[in-house]
């Protein structure tokens, strides 16, 4: 098995006394991209707050390349490079889009290499560059979610979550950010944990699925093995 | 550091500390009136406090509605300096050099004042901020208004318990023998202070985290700032700054060590902060010059109505600039933006 950057064995938490993780485990590999899919509810947005102690874990472990970090503060997790970007991208409206990014780079990780980020997102989103002294509030959806990947990217990951990507975007602008998290696997050789309700979108580009229903993980295995699986195409697929 | 005080957005700090300076001078050569003096000390002070809670509100997004604490612990610590503990001293001083303290001594009190204000100010703070500052928004500001009249009953239980003093240390109150124009030049350099401490926080790098914080904390959280000591940080430095306007006021007025911890103060700084504009340096220093010729104005002509004018401004403001003055400049304006920091 190759080298996992991130490994959660069991993971339980949940908000005051309700539990929504029963225990979810799964891992992902370097260089690849790995997707949690599931339904609305199921626990996916959970997973990823837990998994950065914004919501505190009951239960379990998380370690990132065989560190055990589980109940370490969120800041101290960003900065050995475990990078979440919230669904619905959480950005800062008034500050401009290049404060946006500046922002996310600095922390010590990221600080010398800010620059050459910096460039590497103008690369990847032309657009942002184009309108790096506007207002981020001010941006269209799929900007936002650019920006909010960008952003991810400035913090120079070891590990880039990615929070359903796709939410609320046309289908043109779902295949172009799918395009780009692809390129940054194949181009940038980054690791990518995505979480998304967009299954078929997903199966394209990852390396490896876990199908998360009710706070435990249902299902696993490669695109091609989930994509065959019988239970799947009638419940995800809608074959 | 010295980074910072190249950018652009310094000319505004900077013009201030010169036409503040020049009006000193004008004063201090005779050629500029009384009341231009004292009209420059009221303003001085109102920017000051503007800047304080600017720190903790308009750059963090914290409102600290009992930000009058920290005014009063200035004031209080001044007071028991000069009125009581060292009072007969000062007296004896004065009998020596004919009935007028030599300007060293004042020197050496003002500055004692400063300090003991400041170590009042940030353990204050310091304690305070960790128990409170766990809570958001509103709790937050409610637990300093709890925070303002717990430590003024503290001050008025020890006054009336271990020196006999019903409201305050006004016995023996020494006055401090010094013209208007040597009180100018104290509000000025707590003035300096201020502005290159509220400036140096807003565009370091615990700026950018605050203002993070400000727009969105579980994003600011997620994006690798220690959410809570920077909001120690600024709570502290916000105390520590309004506590030297404490000691001005003191100095300036009467040595009552009761007189300031009074929640209007908190409501014109957070006036100040929201004509001017929220999340920026210069917000609060035009929120004063709206503010002060406005109060003045009002109460010369209004007298008592002067609370009333002040009401209806709040009511004003909020409901038809939210953004404030800068805000709308930079909107309007984006050129401007790297002057108005």
């Amino acid at each position: 098995m190759a080298q996992a950057i991130l490994e959660v064995q069991d993971l339980k938490s949940g908000y005051g006394e309700t539990q929504i993780l029963f225990g979810v485990s799964f891992r992902v590999e370097k260089g690849t991209i790995t997707s949690i899919l599931g339904p609305n509810g199921a626990g996916k947005s959970t997973t990823l707050w837990t998994i950065m102690s914004v919501v505190k874990p009951w239960g379990g472990s998380v370690k990132l390349e065989g560190q055990d970090v589980t109940y370490l503060p969120t800041h101290k997790k960003v900065h050995l490079g475990m990078i979440l970007v919230p669904e619905g991208r959480r950005l800062w409206p008034e500050l401009t889009v290049e404060e946006n990014l500046r922002l996310a780079a600095l922390i010590p990780r990221a600080r010398e290499v800010a620059e050459q980020n910096l460039e590497l997102v103008y690369n990847l989103f032309p657009r942002l560059k184009e309108r790096r002294n506007q207002l981020a509030g001010t941006l269209s959806g799929g900007e936002q979610q650019m920006l909010a990947i960008a952003r991810g990217l400035m913090s120079n990951p070891e590990i880039l979550m990615l929070d359903e990507p796709s939410l609320g975007l046309a289908p043109k602008l779902v295949q172009e950010i799918a395009g780009i998290v692809k390129r940054l696997r194949d181009e940038e050789n980054k690791t990518i944990l995505l979480v998304e309700q967009n299954i078929h979108i997903s199966l394209t580009i990852s390396d490896y699925a876990y199908i998360l229903e009710n706070g435990k993980i249902a299902l696993e295995g490669t695109p091609a093995e989930l994509e065959a699986n019988p239970r799947v195409k009638q419940a995800y697929l809608g074959l | 550091m010295l980074e910072a005080f190249k950018k652009p957005s310094f000319y505004i700090a900077l013009i201030l500390i010169i036409v503040f300076g020049i009006i000193g001078g004008l004063g201090q050569a005779n050629i500029g009136s009384a009341q231009l003096v004292a009209n420059g000390m009221d303003l001085m002070m109102w920017i000051g406090l503007g800047l304080a809670m600017a720190v903790i509100m308009s750059y963090a997004g914290y409102v600290s509605f009992g930000h009058s604490v920290f005014i009063g612990l200035g004031s209080f610590a001044s007071a028991y300096l000069i009125a009581y503990k060292y009072s007969d001293y000062l007296i004896k001083v004065k009998m020596a050099h004919g009935g007028v303290l030599p300007a060293g001594t004042t020197i050496k009190f003002f500055i004692m004042a400063l300090l003991l204000a400041s170590v009042f100010a940030v353990v204050t703070a310091a304690l305070v901020g960790y128990a409170v500052l766990r809570l958001r928004g509103a709790f937050f500001a409610i637990a300093t208004i709890g925070l303002n009249y717990v430590v003024l009953y503290l001050v008025i239980f020890y006054l009336n318990n271990y020196i006999h003093s019903l409201e305050g240390l006004e016995l023996g109150n020494p006055s401090m023998g010094l013209t208007n124009i040597n009180f100018y030049w104290m509000h000025y350099v707590i003035f300096i202070i201020t502005i290159l401490v509220a400036y140096y926080v807003r565009v370091s790098k615990i700026g950018y985290g605050l203002a993070a914080i400000r727009e969105d904390e579980d994003a600011a959280e997620i994006a690798g700032v220690d959410t809570f000591k920077y909001k120690l940080i600024a709570f502290i430095i916000a105390g520590w700054l309004a506590s030297l306007w404490g000691v001005a006021k003191e100095f300036r007025g009467s040595f009552v060590a009761t007189d300031d911890f009074n929640l209007l103060y908190s409501v014109i700084m957070i006036l100040e902060n929201a004509i001017g504009g929220i999340g920026s340096f210069t917000g609060p220093i035009i929120g004063s010059f709206v503010y002060y010729p406005l109060k003045w104005y009002t109460q010369t002509i209004a007298g008592v109505f002067a609370l009333v004018i002040l009401g209806i401004l709040i009511i004003l403001v909020v409901t038809f600039t939210p953004e404030g003055v800068v805000g709308i400049l930079r909107r309007k304006y984006p050129r401007l933006r790297k002057y108005l920091e």
